[in-house]
This record gives structure tokens, C-alpha cells and sequence, in this order.
């Protein structure tokens, strides 16, 4: 069995994860965006787009678009990969354990 | 490195429905922007092409192959400028599939020679609203909601709205359309995730 990922199974990082991931590769998500579809808070979600941008697996880029403030969230390469792994660890935990009750 | 978690099957199994739901929300986010600016466009021009008959409906076929054309042309421009900005090809099957709507009801058109002009303009929306509603059935529930609604007040103007049913028809159809495209935007991930 291949390994879990300790740092995307966290709830809201797993949410995050499974959100970039389904964009077209190489495109970004606002942040106020990627707060509604995740069902996160400000504080929340910037504190665990911290931990997946430390481990690699997202970037956070931070522009204007005309005056206002816009932050910008798109997995690397790195962070699909692992967001795959992860879920194929998840089905394979279900695979072996059979029906659940 | 990251360590590795002990998962009990139930965790796995409640993970795995959360991210099963957040990747649906986000592909139907993704669809919903992609479409807005198509929904708009058609919205404008199909509403001029109603405005334009009412004012001379002598002239009403030019004006609905100039509608027609304009916006093959415009979703075609649109489709080319997006896939020049993301470096991905354009989805030519969504334009054959345009072209092939388009044709059908030109068949149509033609073929019922027995159809009134208020038949033949309740048909045309109807018809792309059916279509609206079985692309919903794949990519989101709001297009089939869209289509419901907007078949529902075409049928309330042709019965009831007499003299005025081509400005209804501009308001119902085109601005039915204009309307949702907005929704769309807002709801969606236009310009977020879209160059």
C-alpha cells in the first residue's frame, strides 16, 4: 500500500487540494473564490495555504486587479502529485477494509 | 517530508465524498465562467435580432442570419482568443455542435411553411433551451433550471402576450440569457482560473 500524506489529509488542506486540482493545469483561483467553494474562513484558509505552500505544493501570488488586492492560488506539479497519491491511499484503506457499515 | 497518517476506513470514506463534492462544485464553477460570456453574447444578440423584427419584420430573416452569423463568428473569435492565452486548442466540437443547432432550425424554419412567424420565434428559443436543459443534465444543474424558466415564459408569451410578444420575447429570451450570463460570472471562476 502506498502511503497516506499527513500534511493534505487535514480537512480543510484536503478540500484546498481537491479544489486546485480540479482546475484545468496551470490555472489559478482566487482566494475569496477558493474561501466559498472549500466552505473555509479568512483566517483558516490563509493559515493552511501557508502549510501547502511551505510543503511545496501550492503557490500564492498576491497582485492588483485595477485598485483592488488579489490573491491568486494554483497547485505546482508537486501538490497534484501528491494530492493524487493521497486519494489513491484513501481508496486503497477503502478497498482493503471492505463494505462499510 | 510529510509523515503518514493512520486513517481509519470511515475517515477514508468521509474524505473521500468531501473531496468527491468540492471537485464537482469546482468543475461546475469552471463551466459556469467558460459559459457567461457565450450567455451574454447570444442574450445581446438574440435580443437585438427580436427588437429588430418587431421594429421591421419585413426584414426579419436578414436580421436572424445577421444574428446567426455574428455570433458563430463571435464564439468562434471568443474560443480562439482564450485557447491563444492558456496555450490549449480550441474545442472545435462545441462550435460543430453550434453549427449543427443552427442548421437544424434553419431546417425547420424552412420546411414549416405552414408555421406562423410567432410559432417559428417561440420554436427557436424553446428549442436551444431544450438543449440548454439536457447540457445541464452533464455540467450543472443551473442550465437545466435556466432552460425550464426560460421555455416556461416563451410559452406564457406566445399564448397571452399578443402584440407584444417579440419584445417580450427580447426581454424573456434575450435577456433571460443576459441575466444568467451575469449570474454565471459571479458564481463562477472568471477571472480567477481563466486568462
Amino acid at each position: 500500500m502506498s502511503g497516506g500524506n499527513d500534511i493534505i489529509h487535514q480537512a480543510v488542506r484536503l478540500r484546498i487540494m481537491a479544489s486546485l486540482n480540479a482546475l484545468p493545469q496551470g490555472d489559478a483561483i482566487e482566494f475569496t473564490r477558493l474561501k466559498t467553494l472549500t466552505s473555509a474562513t479568512d483566517g483558516n484558509l490563509g493559515s493552511h495555504l501557508d502549510a501547502l505552500e511551505r510543503a511545496g505544493y501550492v503557490t500564492i501570488e498576491k497582485r492588483f486587479a485595477g485598485k483592488k488586492p488579489q490573491t491568486r492560488v494554483k497547485a505546482t506539479p508537486a501538490g497534484r502529485r501528491a494530492f493524487t497519491e493521497h486519494v489513491a491511499y484513501l481508496r486503497e484503506i477503502l478497498d482493503q477494509s471492505g463494505p462499510i457499515g | 517530508m510529510a509523515s503518514e497518517p493512520h486513517i481509519a476506513p470511515q475517515d477514508a470514506a468521509a474524505s473521500l465524498s468531501d473531496v468527491e463534492v468540492i471537485e464537482r462544485r469546482t468543475r461546475e464553477a469552471v463551466r459556469y465562467a467558460y459559459a457567461s460570456t457565450f450567455q451574454i453574447m447570444w442574450g445581446t444578440l438574440v435580443a437585438i435580432g427580436y427588437i429588430a423584427e418587431y421594429i421591421s419584420p419585413k426584414t426579419d430573416l436578414y436580421s436572424w442570419i445577421a444574428v446567426l452569423v455574428v455570433g458563430i463568428i463571435g464564439g468562434i473569435t471568443i474560443r480562439r482568443s482564450r485557447a491563444n492565452r492558456s496555450g490549449r486548442p480550441v474545442d472545435w466540437r462545441v462550435v460543430y455542435g453550434q453549427i449543427a443547432l443552427v442548421a437544424f432550425g434553419f431546417l425547420w424554419t424552412t420546411l414549416l411553411t405552414d408555421a406562423t412567424p410567432r410559432q417559428i420565434n417561440a420554436l427557436w428559443p424553446t428549442f436551444y433551451m431544450f438543449t440548454m436543459v439536457l447540457f445541464g443534465i452533464w455540467v450543472g444543474r443551473f442550465f437545466v433550471g435556466l432552460g425550464l424558466v426560460v421555455t416556461a415564459l416563451v410559452a406564457v408569451g406566445y399564448l397571452w402576450a399578443g402584440d407584444w410578444f417579440l419584445p417580450w420575447m427580447a426581454v424573456v429570451a434575450g435577456g433571460g440569457c443576459i441575466a444568467s450570463g451575469l449570474y454565471l460570472r459571479r458564481i463562477g471562476l472568471q477571472n480567477q482560473t481563466l486568462p
